[in-house]
This record gives structure tokens, sequence and C-alpha cells, in this order.
């Protein structure tokens, strides 16, 4: 039985965190709580799995999700769609993220923009937001993937190169039932937060915990490339950069496609 | 100047009226006239005005009011928001639908990425596709047409 399995019982929280529902192992937890969602799980359920066979990030680019050691999970919300209101709920799954980190293994867990959770200049984290129409609003789905305690030595290659877990960065195995519950918590905060559409907190803690401010970067907006150092990162606004070419550019999260460190 | 250039330049403009807290600015650069006066406290407000935007109430807006003489009615599919535009689940994989294809209202026809949110856009209506407005990875604006459904009866 799932380590996990304790979180139905369910948190005092207000929205997310209450109905839980933990698995063994399943194809990806976005998945099924869409599944949940079609036969009308409430907003705020959460699922985990301790597995994943077919977790999936970005643009359907595969997560590796070793068994029992990580935190797979998503949660089912429906943020208000009025007109004017900004779209905030990735940035506020990888605050949840990131503080949840920091809270319960005191790593230095910072955002690269906008939905990556780096350990020391490697990603340990990540959020995958999807959305669908419904007939009053939308749905969302919001997954995080956190690599716990997976060792390096059993890490693919490829994301050994660019990826870290947070046992290998703390030297130690890490509880994910405390982090499982941390992360919950701050869910539910940062999402309340996001409610008031109080973007000033949330831009500031996000400067806080940005990998990416003042860092170089190369990125595409349609065909064209754009160098620059970013000076800015606003949940309205975008990311500003100060081009190499001179000038600044803002660019929202909307139309950027691709991103690099130069 | 393209488009993209133009937009940039706006930009800067915008970036510095602000930082220098000017109300109005011109600027005739060879026979180039620029003019920008601020309406509301920030330069950049209407830029910034389409960026939120969530879903309306219905992603897949219709378009175009369809005309009632035809038989087989037109729909276009128009953007819900402004994001980029995705024909396929993944880089290598096939568009979720092609030109001829038949759909139904669950039928998805394309990803718009908005923040980061992969927002699934359904067609909405039942009939054929005639013809795809938008190109794989292309910024798209709140509103663009998308797809043009040829609703069947």
């Amino acid at each position: 039985m799932s380590l996990l399995k304790e979180l139905e019982r369910g948190l005092p929280t207000r929205v997310i965190g209450r109905k839980v529902r933990v698995y063994d192992v399943v194809t990806s937890t976005n998945d099924l709580l869409w599944e949940l969602s079609d036969r009308g799980a409430e907003e705020g359920t959460a699922v985990f799995a301790d597995g994943q066979t077919h977790g999936r990030g970005r643009l359907g680019r595969s997560w590796w999700s070793p068994t029992g050691k990580g935190i797979w999970m998503s949660v089912l919300l429906r943020p208000p769609t009025a007109e004017g209101a900004v779209p905030m709920t990735t940035i506020v799954g990888a605050l949840a993220t990131a503080d949840a980190v920091r809270a319960t293994t005191r790593l230095p867990a910072l955002i690269r923009w906008p939905n990556d959770i780096l350990v020391r200049g490697k990603k340990a984290a990540g959020v995958l937001v999807e959305a669908r129409a419904a007939p009053n609003g939308r749905i969302l789905v919001l997954g995080i993937g956190i690599d716990v305690n997976a060792s390096r030595s059993e890490m693919p290659q490829d994301i050994a190169k660019l990826a870290t877990s947070l046992s290998e960065e703390a030297n130690e195995e890490i509880n994910r039932l405390e982090l499982a519950k941390s992360l919950l918590g701050e869910l539910d905060r940062w999402y309340q937060i996001e409610l008031e559409q109080d973007t000033e907190t949330i831009n500031q803690r996000w400067r806080s915990l940005s990998a990416t401010l003042g860092s170089r970067i190369v990125l595409e907006q349609g065909r064209q490339r754009y160098e620059g150092t970013v000076f800015d990162v606003d949940v309205r606004f975008g990311l500003a950069l100060r081009l190499d070419r001179g000038g600044i550019k803002h660019f929202r999260g909307e139309h950027v496609t691709v991103l690099d460190e130069a | 100047m393209d488009i993209e250039e133009i937009r940039g330049l706006l930009d800067e403009l915008a970036a510095f009226m602000e930082k220098n807290n000017l109300a109005e600015l011109e600027l005739d650069v060879d026979g180039a006239e620029v003019k920008l006066k601020k309406t509301n406290n920030r330069p950049q407000q209407q830029a910034v005005a389409q960026a939120p935007t969530p879903a309306g109430p219905a992603p897949g807006n219709t378009g175009s009011p369809e005309q009632p003489a035809q038989k087989q009615g037109t729909e276009t599919i128009t953007s819900p928001m402004v994001g980029t535009f995705y024909r396929a689940p993944k880089p290598d994989t096939d568009p979720f639908v092609e030109p001829d294809d038949e759909v139904d209202e669950d039928t998805v026809l394309c990803i718009i990425e908005a923040m980061k949110v992969m927002n699934e856009i359904k067609a909405e209506h039942k009939g054929r596709v005639a013809e795809i407005l938008a190109e794989n990875g292309e910024p798209i604006e709140y509103g663009q047409p998308l797809f043009r459904i040829v609703v069947s009866d």
C-alpha cells in the first residue's frame, strides 16, 4: 500500500487537499483526473500516484516517473474565467512546489520561467497545466511532478544530465508524505491568492524565487529569435528582456515558444 | 520594418515613457512619425488588455454568423485567447485534424498554449474541416480565425 495513503483522510485546507485519492501506478495523474472530472469530481480534488507509466510534460514530452520515488500528482481547478482575470495557474503551481520543497527539505528551490523547479541549476520538478472548456467556464488540471528520492545511478542518462532529485541534493532520503502534505497546503494557499487576483504578492514571490531573473536567454516568438538579459518577470506583463541589440521588449508567456539559457 | 519589429519598438517606447513618467511622446525618424499618448495610467495598458484573457465562456467561439440562405453553413472557429497555436499534441505526431476530416462537437481541433496552460479547442459543431487558417507554432491573437468548418445538417 502506498505510503501516501494517509492523504486520503484529507487536510483542513480550503479547496485543495480536502479530497485526495491515492493510487499505486497509473498512466498519468493528469489523464486519471480528467476521467474523474468527466464523472463529476469536484474542484480541489487531488490525485497522487506512486508511479506513472505515461507521465508527460509540455507538448507530450515524456516524464520519467519511477515508482515510489517521487510526487506525481494532479489537482482539479475551476478558476473564474471572468474577462480580465489573469491566468496564473502555472506560476501558482510552480510557487507552491518551490515553497513546499523549501519548507520540507531546506533546499534552495528556484523557478525557471515559467514552469520548471530547479535545485542548484538542475531540474527537480515540473508543472503541466491542461485546460478544457466546460459548460460554464473552464476546467483546469494542474499536474506536478517532483523527483524526490531517485538516485542519480538509476536515472536514464539523458535525464541525469539535466535533472536531479531532492535526495541527491540533500544527501538524505526525503519523507514523501511530509512533502505531499506541504505541497497540498501550499497549493491551497497560493490558489487563494490567485482567486483574489493578488498579482503583486505572486510577482514578489516569483521574483525572489526566479532562476531566470538576471540571466541571459535566447527565446523564440513565432519565427523571431531574441537574445538578451531578463530584468523582470510579471504574471501580467510577462518576461521583460533587455535585448542585446538594444532596447527592452516584453514577452507575454502566451507567445514564447522556446526559452534557453544563452 | 516588419510587424514584430514595430511591436518591439512600441514596447520600447512605452517602457521609456513609463520610466520617465511621460504622458505623451512624439517621434519623427526619417519621415516615420510615431505619436504615443498615455490614456490610462500605463502606456502598455492597451497591449496588455488582451493578454489576460482566459477562455471566454465557450472556447471555440463561433465567429461570423453563418449565412442562413446556405444549405450547409460554414462556421469559423476563432481563438478564445492569446496564445500559441498547436495542430498536434506533440511535435512529432499527426495533427489533430486535416482539411476534409469529419468532426463532431467533441473533436479536438488544436491546442492553444497560453501562459503554459495547454488549452484544448473543440470543434463544437458536427461537420467537415474546410480550411485551417493558422500555422503550427504561430503566435495568435484573441478572436483570430483558426478553422473553417462546413457544418452538416
